[in-house]
């Protein structure tokens, strides 16, 4: 009887831990990657060449902070936007820990892909955090906002080990 | 469960065994065996596209002479003498735009038309004979960038006798 009281006592006890060991590990894991600057960013396309093309417009209001892991990881970036009419790129740069992919073109529904790999797991840092360069273009054929709306991206990036 | 305690006190070995299990959970629980996912974030991106109908003409001043080379023995009408060294560029991102022609000039001496040749959008007009009352010079254009070649043609009347018109052209984006 007191051996099952024992037994019971340490199965709760070492249950409580691994509930608070996955709050802690979960809260954690949510601070591993954050998007810093300006929260939602819009992108303006206001001029064209006759004859030409669209003139792009690139902003850089926004940077992703990542946190070293115990393994090498890599960071990958996916989209979605109903009813996309125009074209977004992004591409990272001032990339100080691992390496930028060349710039990612965003399309709504897209598979989730690579955006910064070989993230190192070796001493020596902490956080990196690269700035998030996205470029917006159209064609004069694509349209414009009053009559087709915005894109709105939902942009998301995701650290998972690679 | 008593009767099943009671037979795992049986072993030592089974007992701690059974203590073990526990943690060798928790240890296998560590987050970066139990997800390959660290962490994730999102935003929101928005593009916005404005309006823009914009058009220009490329190629400088146009001179039209009408000579004696321009004349039909016994026809009072003279020409045409034409002229192709300009052209004309655009773009709408609206859909169903045209575009007008007009001239500054009110009474003319003289007849000046255009036609746009080869257009790489949209449908020509027929050849518009200028006043300054817009006409359609180029229609259906849609969403697009192009160009066409503003090709003039002059024509006098020999009993006009001699002298100089001169036209600022305007060409106008409009709602179709």
């Amino acid at each position: 009887m007191r051996d099952d009281r024992r037994y019971l006592s340490c199965w709760f006890s070492v249950a409580a831990m691994i509930a608070v060991l996955f709050g802690v590990f979960a809260s954690q894991a949510l601070a591993q990657l954050t998007l810093r600057g300006t929260a939602n960013p819009t992108i303006s396309i206001t001029t064209g060449t006759a004859g030409g093309t669209m003139t792009s417009v690139v902003n850089t209001s926004s940077s992703i902070r990542y946190t070293r892991q115990s393994v090498i990881t890599k960071i990958t970036v996916r989209t979605s936007c109903p009813s996309q009419a125009f074209t977004l790129q992004v591409l990272a740069t001032s990339v100080t820990r691992g390496v930028a992919a060349p710039a990612v073109t965003l399309t709504s529904g897209m598979a989730a892909v690579d955006f910064i790999t070989n993230i190192p797991n070796t001493a020596g840092w902490t956080t990196a955090t690269p700035t998030l360069q996205y470029t917006a273009s159209a064609t004069f054929a694509q349209g414009n906002s009053a009559e087709l709306g915005n894109d709105v991206h939902t942009v998301t990036y995701t650290l998972q080990a690679q | 469960m008593r009767a099943l305690f009671r037979i795992r006190r049986l072993s030592h070995l089974n007992k701690r065994l059974t203590f073990a299990t526990p943690l060798l959970l928790l240890l296998v629980c560590s987050p970066s065996l139990f997800s390959q996912t660290y962490g994730t974030d999102s935003h929101n991106v928005t593009v916005s596209v404005a309006t823009v109908n914009v058009i220009q003409v490329s190629g400088g001043s146009v001179n039209l002479s009408l000579g004696s080379t321009a004349v039909t023995a016994g026809v009072d009408l003279m020409g045409p003498v034409t002229n192709t060294s300009t052209t004309l560029l655009w773009g709408f991102n609206s859909s169903l735009r045209k575009v007008t022609v007009k001239t500054s000039l009110a009474s003319p001496k003289y007849i000046l038309k255009v036609l746009a040749v080869a257009p790489t959008a949209g449908t020509a007009s027929s050849e518009v004979t200028l006043s300054t009352t817009a006409a359609d010079f180029l229609t259906n254009t849609g969403r697009s960038s192009g160009s066409c070649t503003l090709q003039y043609s002059g024509y006098a009347l020999a009993s006009k006798g001699t002298g100089s018109d001169s036209h600022t052209i305007t060409f106008t984006v409009a709602a179709q």
